[in-house]
């Protein structure tokens, strides 16, 4: 029963972005400069999903709550719900520049674009191989393929701090605090006189 | 056919008795005020004022375009002395409330390019900045200004952020400053300057960049070296002194080639060079726009 109120909590969490999405659609409040908010919350939602889903599995361990770790076994609804925020926010970016196509070329390899592109590759390669099927065929392959999306976490720094208005540092408060748990547990697992040679 | 741009033709540039008139026939012909009536003799739609004061590049306030309205509701800017001084015969300070009464009011339809690629035609009430500096009687040595804008931590939390060297500064050379475009706005829409728009007064170079428009002046000083400008010093290879709106310059890391009025969602209109104020041109005579951008 704590369970599945869980599990309701995780899919609100995951659908509620959308759901302020589109009541910010519907209710015209997307002001001045539309396209860009757009871009904005939907890249907002998969922020904080890539955040969710990097952490999870160490704070499920850090804190031993039955609900972080029902969330932490549902990784793959997060991941999915990412690539679909990751889709929302790609598409509408090819839908503003179909009015200047001929920049195209030149606008996809601009490092701002192309760091969320290739993130967004690595979204599409983690999707599609999601199912258990997929975890089934690529054995312990898979692991190693879904490590991915620790690489996904530097291009987004890079994607946010290269936007009109970057900031390496506010770009940091989401790289941190995932590396550090990693960094803390991957320590705390290990016999301490491990430590000196990691080092 | 030449387009017809700009500004508004010189019958518009009102004075205080043209604009009365203007309430005359505003009066007679209620669906129309007398900022409709500027408008109407422009070629280009006017942005919204909603649009125009809800989304605004203010750092000392926030470094997104919605936060900086939030932030500044409740805080008023001003008034205060505003300082011209330097090098000039003549240094003076003058209360921000005292400028339109002592210099005479003008209106102005202007386009407004931000460097982020949006755009907005907005209708502004000032003073031209060329009579403030006559007054002052600049030096023969005068070839700069630099603009100095507000510091009040109390005021904006924006100056917490250590990236940038506060108070923000601008600089204009001085024949950009004396050029009859250039306005020193007290007002939008008919009414005083909201905080998020640069109460009290800000500067506007409607060839320029936005940045180049620097809110809520405190000073004005005359030099003769070119002053350092802030998003310069943040970001040399991106920000120059000149930033003069050129479409085929693309800033590093976007494309210049067009721009999106605020209000629109996907449509862009191509970006003119000088924003299409070609008549500054011969300010730039034998200048390579690309390397002095």
């Amino acid at each position: 029963m704590k369970n599945a109120l869980a599990i309701y909590g995780l899919n609100l969490a995951l659908v509620l972005p959308f759901g302020f999405i589109a009541s910010e659609i519907a209710l015209g409040h997307l002001g001045a400069n539309p396209v860009e908010r757009l871009l904005h919350l939907s890249g907002q939602a998969g922020l904080w999903l890539i955040f969710g889903l990097t952490c999870l599995p160490r704070l499920a361990i850090l804190f031993n709550w039955d609900w972080l770790k029902t969330w932490s076994k549902k990784r793959r609804r997060i991941g999915l719900s990412l690539f679909f925020y990751a889709c929302l926010h790609l598409g509408i970016f090819f839908l503003d520049q179909l009015t200047e196509l001929e920049k195209l070329p030149k606008n996809l390899v601009r490092p701002f674009t192309l760091s969320g592109l290739v993130a967004w590759v690595i979204f599409l390669v983690l999707a599609l191989t999601s199912s258990s099927w997929a975890q089934h065929k690529l054995k312990k392959n898979w692991n190693r393929l879904h490590r991915l999306v620790w690489l996904a976490l530097p291009l987004i720094w890079v994607h946010l701090t290269l936007k009109e208005e970057g900031d390496p540092w506010r770009a940091s408060f989401w790289l941190f605090p995932p590396i550090m748990l990693w960094l803390a547990l991957r320590y705390k697992t290990r016999p301490a006189g491990d430590r000196a040679v990691v080092d | 056919m030449k387009q017809k741009l700009e500004v508004t033709d010189e019958a518009i540039f009102l004075n205080r008795r043209t604009l009365i008139k203007g309430l005359g026939l505003a009066a007679a012909w209620p669906s129309l005020g007398p900022i409709e009536l500027l408008a109407k003799n422009t070629s280009e739609e006017l942005t919204p004022e909603a649009l125009v004061t809800s989304y605004n590049n203010f750092y000392e306030f926030a470094t997104d375009k919605q936060n900086p309205k939030k932030l500044a509701e409740g805080v008023s800017l001003g008034p205060w002395e505003l300082e011209v001084d330097g090098l000039v015969e003549r240094p003076f300070k003058i209360s921000t409330d005292r400028l339109v009464p002592t210099f005479g009011l003008e209106q102005r339809v202007y386009r407004f390019r931000c460097v982020e690629a949006w755009s907005m035609v907005v209708p502004w009430q000032g003073v031209p900045l060329a009579r403030l500096i006559e007054r002052a009687k600049p030096k023969t040595q005068a070839k700069y200004l630099a603009f100095i804008s507000f510091y009040d931590p109390q005021k904006a939390p924006g100056f917490q952020n250590q990236q940038y060297q506060w108070p923000y500064q601008e600089g204009l050379r001085l024949d950009e400053a004396l050029h009859p475009l250039t306005l020193l706005a007290t007002g939008l829409y008919g009414k005083p300057l909201p905080t998020q728009n640069g109460a009290p007064l800000r500067l506007v170079v409607p060839w320029k960049y936005g940045f180049k428009s620097a809110k809520s002046l405190v000073k004005i000083t005359l030099t003769d070296q070119q002053p350092k400008t802030l998003w310069n010093e943040a970001a040399p290879q991106e920000y120059g002194f000149y930033a003069n709106v050129n479409p085929q310059v693309d800033h590093p890391r976007w494309s210049q080639a067009k721009e999106k009025r605020l209000g629109s969602w996907f449509d862009k209109i191509d970006t003119l060079p000088f924003n299409g104020y070609e008549e500054v041109a011969y300010l730039y005579k034998g200048m390579d726009l690309s390397q002095d951008f």
